[in-house]
């Protein structure tokens, strides 16, 4: 306690002097389009971060599209500067595949300084309004994009899980496809829009949420040893079905190498959001599950895998040590 | 008939309708711009108009979608580049027409058939609104597996007299379509292992090497875009505009197949235009052959691709599901009005259903208007020196392709695709099979799995299914009544040094994947195991053919302008990542003038900066594009 409270202190001074010599134009750079949706909560974001980092910098809004946002993560890890000029907002599907499948990857997502994020939000599971599912039928089909994608993960998740007998059909290029063949009967469930996802694009009158992955009370209560022991526990017609932490929505990260006193500005700037009204009123306009929480992406990471391959976990295990 | 009175009303409100005429206005421009998408406009204007009333909001979004595929025509006709990936159809009839002189005569065709098609389109949209749901819900998936195969049919038709090279060109093109992550596993394929070629090859940069830089190559090479003296007329324009109305019947089918495929969630506006161009090119009486000016070449692909609107709103106003990148704005403007797509639109949101179809017809009216009291003017490009037109199409083109990822691969894969379709164009080998094929593969092979994983066998009994068996059949057994599928006739003689190239390149490429192909797993080795079996069996015949035929030699001149381009283009790639583009582009349009012609050195200054402050609004201004350091920055130190 003395320890972590003397480094605490420690940093909090370091950060003072960061501050003083911050830059003056910053860039959140995103992975995805400037006409996409990830680009317009990182307008809301830009406009309001500048007032919580010191001196008020400028701060924009860089695309770098590519590879599923692997381009942006091979930039993090190996070119961006690192004095605090450049944070990147990601999904964390690229640690995902990473620790899926390392191939092509000639650098470690897992060196980028990730500071949080910033929707912890909840996954569900819906069925056809119309032709409703139960998720432990015999089996129900569960429609999913391929085996790289957030959608088969959380697919895999509820067929490990719940339902052994489901069939995951994958192949689907997106979400629309996939709610495509929903509606058409083709399929009787998938898993993978959020709530807000879900609200915003007004669906509850043709589809139906079954279940829900990540929900955040329960999840931190327990730890990454009681998932497996409360699986049998669980009450399968409603709405949790698991308890992993689903906090991979609107990621934030520095380039690898950002000295920790520079994350501690960010941190500490980004944790300040939670305070500011107009922000929150922007963003819950937006992403209702609005809630920064700084966290460590890679333990994240692994636990949700945790469900999906436990061969996964032994390679995240050996990056981190 | 309330709710008829109650939509026009509203359409004809003042601020709605200025709102459809601003649309109309930045869609124009957006398509006529290579490389700026309508897409991005969307993004960028509607945060601009939060708090207008929905009518005004969503005849914004309509009027700009409406007519990007009008406007694109412009520099498809009349240089060969196309304005948006909705024109790469266009490029194969209606460029050759230009340079024969006839571009005023082919934007009249071009436009007149995209105002048919759009409102074909609309009334399409305005009698399915009844029967939109069920009619949606009743497709499957082996339906759209069905289509794609249909689709890749047209190859037959569009390899025009060379059947043999246009199959090879269709494999090709399929083999190059699996680049990337695999649909159903996950599994990379054909990347090496880096992640550049994850997303696949990008459409742009594909076909901007294999159109564009092709027809720049060629225009270096005559000094001029038109062989023939150009004079633009109205009699000229109104011409086109005629052949759209004495082919009515082909605009009517083009219009109807554009609204149908358009309605099919996943089918892009480039298949939905080689369909169309391959129903044009089926009829082969009259006219000059397809690819050498055939005007039914630009009015088909121009009706669908403005049909096209009409079709992507029926799945999006009638269950929610976008049927194009841009109907997702529609969707979005839609919910942040507490409206809900689905049934409910037929009862409680009629008159604004009926808004958005009077909506589509007056946007395209309104472009087809604005282009062609223009006509004249943009026509009068192809007056334009080639000294200047050349070396700003190419810093377009190289800097469009380079921000596809910002990455040196880009441009080497721009490079590696303009000479290839230099040799392709040289050599008659069929571009267009080329593109069927790399268009229509992914969704063959995905449809085909999904299929297979939802239905298994069983898939095969679908009506459409059942069709399109029975059509290949047909195929087949008329080939071979034909005797066109005897041995002897399924080889051709590679008689030019190109054609060995190409059969070579081809046969190397299938081979090679073939051997990489064992390598993957769960089944994503089957689609790329067949097209590289098949490229590699299809060309060894005609390779073994090739020891005993005499080389011919010619197509000196075009080899120099084929080396000219190319060299351009690895100059200006190579300043580009030396000092930055500010600096490249204005460095490289200045010399490439005055190399080509010394006598306009100061027209070349003034397009130069003209042209870099354009680049500048484009790139770095309205998309904030986020370029690499440049290199000689990187050498300075401190």
């Amino acid at each position: 306690m003395l320890k972590e409270t003397i480094t605490a202190m420690v940093l909090l001074l370091a950060s003072n002097s960061v501050a003083a010599e911050f830059p003056s134009k910053v860039s959140i750079k995103i992975g995805n389009s400037m006409s996409s949706g990830t680009a317009a909560i990182a307008r809301v974001i830009a406009e309001h971060l500048s007032g919580h980092l010191p001196g008020n910098p400028v701060v924009n809004i860089e695309a770098v599209e590519g590879a599923r946002g692997v381009q942006l993560a091979r930039q993090m890890a190996t070119t961006e500067p690192k004095d605090g000029s450049v944070v990147a907002m990601t999904s964390m599907s690229v640690l995902h595949n990473f620790l899926i499948d390392p191939a092509g990857y000639d650098f470690s997502v897992a060196d980028t300084v990730w500071l949080g994020a910033f929707a912890n939000t909840i996954v569900y599971c819906v069925t056809a309004r119309a032709n409703p599912a139960a998720l432990t039928d015999e089996g129900i089909i569960i429609g999913a994009a391929n085996k790289a994608s957030d959608f088969y993960r959380n697919g895999m998740m509820l067929k490990n899980l719940i339902n052994p007998s489901a069939q995951l059909v994958s192949g689907f290029t997106n979400e629309v496809e996939i709610m495509a063949a929903l509606e058409r009967g083709e399929i009787q469930a998938y898993c993978g829009p959020t709530r807000s996802t879900y609200e915003r694009e007004k669906r509850a009158d043709i589809q139906q949420i079954v279940a829900g992955i990540g929900d955040p009370q329960a999840l931190e209560a327990r730890g990454v040893s009681d998932l497996f022991k409360d699986v049998d526990g669980l009450d399968r017609d409603v709405l949790e079905f698991s308890t992993f932490p689903t906090k991979w929505f609107y990621t934030m990260g520095l380039p690898a190498g950002t000295s920790p006193e520079i994350a501690e500005v960010y941190r500490e700037a980004l944790r300040s959001l939670n305070a500011d009204v107009d922000f929150i009123a922007e963003f819950t306009a937006r992403v209702p599950e609005y809630q920064f929480r700084p966290g460590d992406m890679l333990s994240e990471a692994i636990k949700i895998h945790l469900a999906t391959d436990p061969a996964v976990i032994e390679r995240a295990r050996q990056i981190t040590q | 008939m309330n709710f008829l009175l109650e939509a026009l009303s509203s359409t004809f409100n003042p601020v709605v309708l200025a709102m459809l005429l601003f649309g109309v206005v930045v869609g124009l421009l957006v398509g006529a711009l290579p490389g700026i998408g309508g897409v991005f406009a969307m993004a960028l204007l509607l945060p601009l108009v939060d708090g207008f009333d929905i009518s005004a909001v969503l005849g914004l979004l309509i009027g700009l979608t409406s007519v990007t595929t009008t406007s694109d025509t412009m520099p498809a006709v009349l240089i060969g580049v196309p304005g948006s990936a909705a024109a790469i159809a266009t490029v194969e009839d209606g460029h050759p027409l230009a340079r024969q002189g006839e571009g005023d005569r082919a934007l009249g065709a071009a436009y007149s058939a995209s105002l048919l098609g759009g409102l074909i389109g609309a009334f399409a949209l305005a009698l399915a609104i009844p029967v939109l749901r069920p009619l949606v819900l009743s497709l499957r998936t082996p339906d759209f597996l069905a289509v794609s195969v249909f689709g890749l049919l047209f190859v037959a038709v569009v390899a025009g007299r060379q059947p043999l090279k246009g199959l090879l060109a269709a494999l090709v093109g399929l083999l190059l379509s699996i680049v990337g992550v695999d649909p159903l596993q996950g599994v990379q394929r054909f990347t090496f292992g880096n992640s550049y070629f994850w997303d696949g090859l990008s459409f742009t940069i594909v076909f901007v090497g294999l159109y564009g830089l092709v027809e720049l190559a060629d225009l270096l090479r005559r000094g001029r875009i038109t062989e023939t003296r150009f004079q633009s007329s109205l009699p000229a324009v109104l011409r086109g505009v005629r052949d759209t109305l004495r082919e009515w019947r082909l605009v009517v089918a083009s219009s109807l197949s554009g609204t149908f495929l358009g309605a099919v969630p996943g089918i892009g506006v480039t298949t939905i235009d080689w369909v169309a161009y391959g129903i044009a090119a089926r009829d082969r009486k009259g006219g000059p052959e397809y690819g050498k000016g055939n005007i039914r070449g630009v009015i088909a692909p121009e009706s669908a691709n403005n049909a096209k609107e009409g079709g992507n709103l029926i799945p999006t106003l009638a269950i929610g599901l976008p049927g194009s990148i841009g109907m997702i704005f529609v969707l979005t403007v839609l919910s942040e009005h507490g409206i809900v797509p689905g049934p409910k639109m037929l009862t409680e949101h009629l008159p604004l259903v009926y808004s958005i179809v009077f909506f589509i017809a007056i946007a395209n009216v309104l472009g087809t208007g604005i282009c062609l009291l223009m006509t004249r003017q943009i026509a009068g490009l192809a007056a334009a020196p080639v000294a200047l037109l050349v070396p700003v199409a190419l810093a377009l083109i190289v800097l469009g392709a380079y921000t596809t990822h910002l990455r040196p691969e880009d441009l080497l894969l721009l490079l590696l695709f303009g000479a290839l379709g230099l040799l392709m164009k040289a050599n008659g080998w069929s571009r267009a099979a080329f593109a069927l094929g790399f268009l229509l593969g992914p969704n063959i092979e995905r449809y085909y799995f999904l299929s297979a994983q939802l239905n298994g066998w069983a898939f095969l009994s679908r009506p459409a299914v059942i069709v399109v068996l029975c059509i290949v059949a047909g195929l087949i057994v008329r080939l071979a009544l034909q005797g066109r599928l005897r041995p002897g006739a399924l080889v051709f003689a590679p008689d030019t040094a190109g054609d060995r190239m190409l059969l070579a390149l081809f046969a190397g490429l299938g081979a090679l994947a073939f051997i990489s192909a064992l390598g993957f797993s769960g089944g994503s080795d089957m689609f790329p195991r067949i097209v590289a079996s098949l490229l590699a069996l299809v060309a060894l015949p005609s390779i073994l053919r090739a020891f005993g035929t005499p080389l011919r030699v010619g197509g000196g001149a075009a080899a120099v302008g084929a080396a000219k381009l190319l060299g351009f283009v690895g100059l200006l790639s190579g300043l580009v990542f030396m000092v930055g583009h500010l600096v490249a582009v204005p460095a490289f349009i200045f010399a490439a003038s005055l190399l080509l012609d010394r006598t306009r050195w100061r027209a070349g200054l003034v397009t130069a900066a003209m042209s870099t402050a354009v680049i500048y609004l484009l790139f770095d201004e309205l998309q904030h594009v986020s370029w690499p350091t440049p290199l000689i920055t990187l050498a300075i130190p401190g």
